[in-house]
């Protein structure tokens, strides 16, 4: 019997199926949580999403930590609870948000690739929506992951919610406020970073949007004295989806404009902000050059 | 002739700028150069066969399907390579090939073998590895062909795939299309402003200027027609060409002093001429029409129309 092997088979036809566009569109969502993640990427590319889960599951394991060694710790009464978790871990968050999708989105016009994508089966608006889906996951790992953990640690612990039916309610609670934290974020994000190629004037834009509306608005409802109509809250581009992923974990803020202003409100305000951010990015991509 | 693309009356335009009017050529399998100046609307008829700019009239067919009407289904079997160098320049070549691939309905493990075989094939196996960023131009274009074959297309266009090298890299990177479209048997549309790399490669030309198909075809039968000869003589140029002239010949004197005798019936003349006058024969060949007699010829009706 012959010993020879064939190491050069020359060019090879594909005779399988070829996957659909939804597939496309997923390959992309995962390529895109690469990137952002750093993932086979030089080390520089890892440090700021390491430095982000760093301080959230930091955090969150300390919490946690807490709650095994103090006994009578009531979780609630420490300041410990999901949704000061929530409030405190918002800055970090916020890190996140105004790195995440210039990362994905900004360096695929600089780079070219976006001609590229676009030659392939997807659309302006099916790689807008796959690039979307991938900040959208990548920050709920920093929503909505820590979470859980806290929800799975305290339980552990015993300070968690009592019987299978109230964690089940705590868990489905976590998860719908997990992803109201980072559904508003992901829009305005991308909304900001298809307005230009360069990632840093995209991320300096979403941090500085985001932290100048805090606080113009924290400012203006919490000066003493002031008569101030809370709705005016729903500017705060930062705290709206912080405050409903709060309220939605069965908390709510006692400080002004939170303390007023009506949950409706909220569901409202994430829903406009999420509608305007999205419609800008979709726009934009619209008319955006493919020559480069 | 399998059409490959079919353009009948097809117009784009931006505003009041019409930058194709009235375009119809079909293009067959093979490979097929499309020529034109800058600014003729090369890359405006790419992105319509892509699907990735809506014609304003006119039907056009790629691989028998509307780009309009089917584009994502259409563009799943079509490699494009950019006309651009700017790639990832973090990202290593295997994983960007790999990565189109996918994008074009290959599985990721299919895909990842194909990627690795792609690039072996365009020269960059033991490269395929390392990061984009650290690599020269005439890779980079390498990379491009690679991503753009990976999936197995049935078709790919190539905007200006030898943009930036230089003349050894441009005869290696011409020779593997050639190679690419002759035994890989994908058809292929190259665009190119350069009318020797067409020639040397294609099968077919469609050359627009103007908004509208100058001429299009296979290359064998818009070039090649005997034009008459090249006669260069070690004395009395001159005397030469006039006799032939006086003969009844059109004859034209190059600035290297080459005698230009059209009509194909002109060898004999010729021998006898050269004979009386008797002078030494340094070169005696047939003169052919090239792409460049015709791509010139179509420039000059335009200039007197």
């Amino acid at each position: 019997m012959s010993q020879a092997i064939i190491h050069d088979q020359g060019y090879r036809r594909f005779e399988g199926e070829r996957r659909g566009v939804a597939a496309s569109m997923w390959s992309l969502v995962v390529h895109a949580i690469q990137r952002a993640l750093g993932i086979k990427r030089q080390f520089r590319s890892k440090v700021m999403p390491l430095i982000v889960f760093a301080i959230v599951y930091l955090t969150a394991v300390i919490f946690v930590g807490l709650a095994f060694f103090l006994k009578s710790f009531d979780i609630g009464d420490a300041g410990f609870s999901y949704g000061d978790f929530a409030s405190t871990s918002g800055f970090a968050v916020l890190l996140f948000i105004a790195f995440a999708a210039p990362e994905v989105i900004c360096t695929d016009r600089k780079s070219g690739m976006l001609s590229l994508y676009l030659a392939s089966p997807l659309t302006r608006t099916t790689y807008l929506a796959a690039k979307a889906l991938g900040v959208f996951l990548i920050l709920l790992t920093v929503t909505l992951g820590p979470q859980l953990v806290l929800l799975f640690g305290y339980t552990m612990a015993g300070t968690g919610p009592g019987g299978v039916d109230k964690f089940i309610e705590a868990f489905v609670r976590a998860v719908l406020a997990g992803s109201v934290g980072a559904l508003m974020p992901t829009a305005l994000s991308i909304g900001i970073s298809s307005v230009t190629p360069k990632r840093a004037f995209a991320s300096a834009g979403i941090a500085v949007g985001l932290l100048a509306s805090n606080g113009v608005i924290h400012g203006l409802t919490s000066s003493e004295g002031a008569d101030i109509d809370a709705r005016l809250g729903v500017l705060n581009l930062f705290y709206v989806p912080i405050e409903l992923a709060v309220r939605i974990l069965g908390e709510r803020n006692d400080v002004a404009p939170w303390n007023e202003l009506a949950t409706g409100w909220l569901v409202l305000a994430n829903a406009v902000w999420t509608l305007i951010f999205g419609a800008m990015a979709w726009f934009a991509y619209q008319r955006v050059s493919v020559d480069r | 002739m399998t059409a490959v693309i079919e353009a009948t009356n097809v117009a784009k335009g931006w505003g009041s700028t019409h930058v194709l009017t009235d375009l119809t050529f079909s293009v067959g399998t093979g490979l097929t150069g499309l020529l034109g100046s800058n600014g003729a609307g090369k890359t405006t008829l790419i992105k319509m066969v892509l699907g990735l700019h809506d014609r304003d009239q006119g039907n056009l067919l790629v691989l028998g399907t509307d780009p309009e009407e089917a584009g994502p289904e259409l563009r799943m079997r079509i490699g494009f390579a950019p006309e651009h160098h700017h790639l990832p320049e973090d990202v290593n070549a295997a994983d960007l090939v790999r990565h189109i691939a996918e994008l074009h309905g290959i599985p990721k493990q299919i895909a990842t073998e194909r990627a690795s075989d792609m690039l072996w094939e365009v020269g960059l196996g033991e490269e395929r590895f390392r990061p984009i960023g650290t690599m020269s131009t005439g890779q980079r274009q390498r990379v491009k062909l690679a991503q753009a074959i990976a999936h197995d297309p049935s078709l790919v266009v190539l905007d200006e795939p030898t943009d930036g090298l230089d003349p050894v890299q441009r005869d290696e990177m011409l020779g593997l299309i050639r190679r690419i479209g002759s035994e890989f048997g994908i058809d292929m549309l190259l665009s190119s402003h350069r009318l020797v790399e067409v020639e040397q490669v294609c099968d077919n030309v469609v050359i627009i200027g103007d908004g509208i198909v100058k001429r299009s075809g296979a290359l064998s039968d818009l070039s090649g027609a005997d034009l008459g000869y090249i006669v260069s003589v070690d004395d009395k140029s001159d005397e030469l060409a006039a006799q032939l002239r006086t003969a009844g010949y059109d004859v034209n004197i190059t600035i290297d002093g080459d005698v230009l005798v059209n009509g194909d019936q002109a060898a004999l003349a010729v021998r006898n001429v050269v004979a009386t006058l008797g002078v030494g024969i340094r070169r005696f060949e047939t003169r052919r029409v090239t792409l460049e007699d015709v791509y010139l010829a179509e420039a000059s009706e335009t200039g007197a129309a």
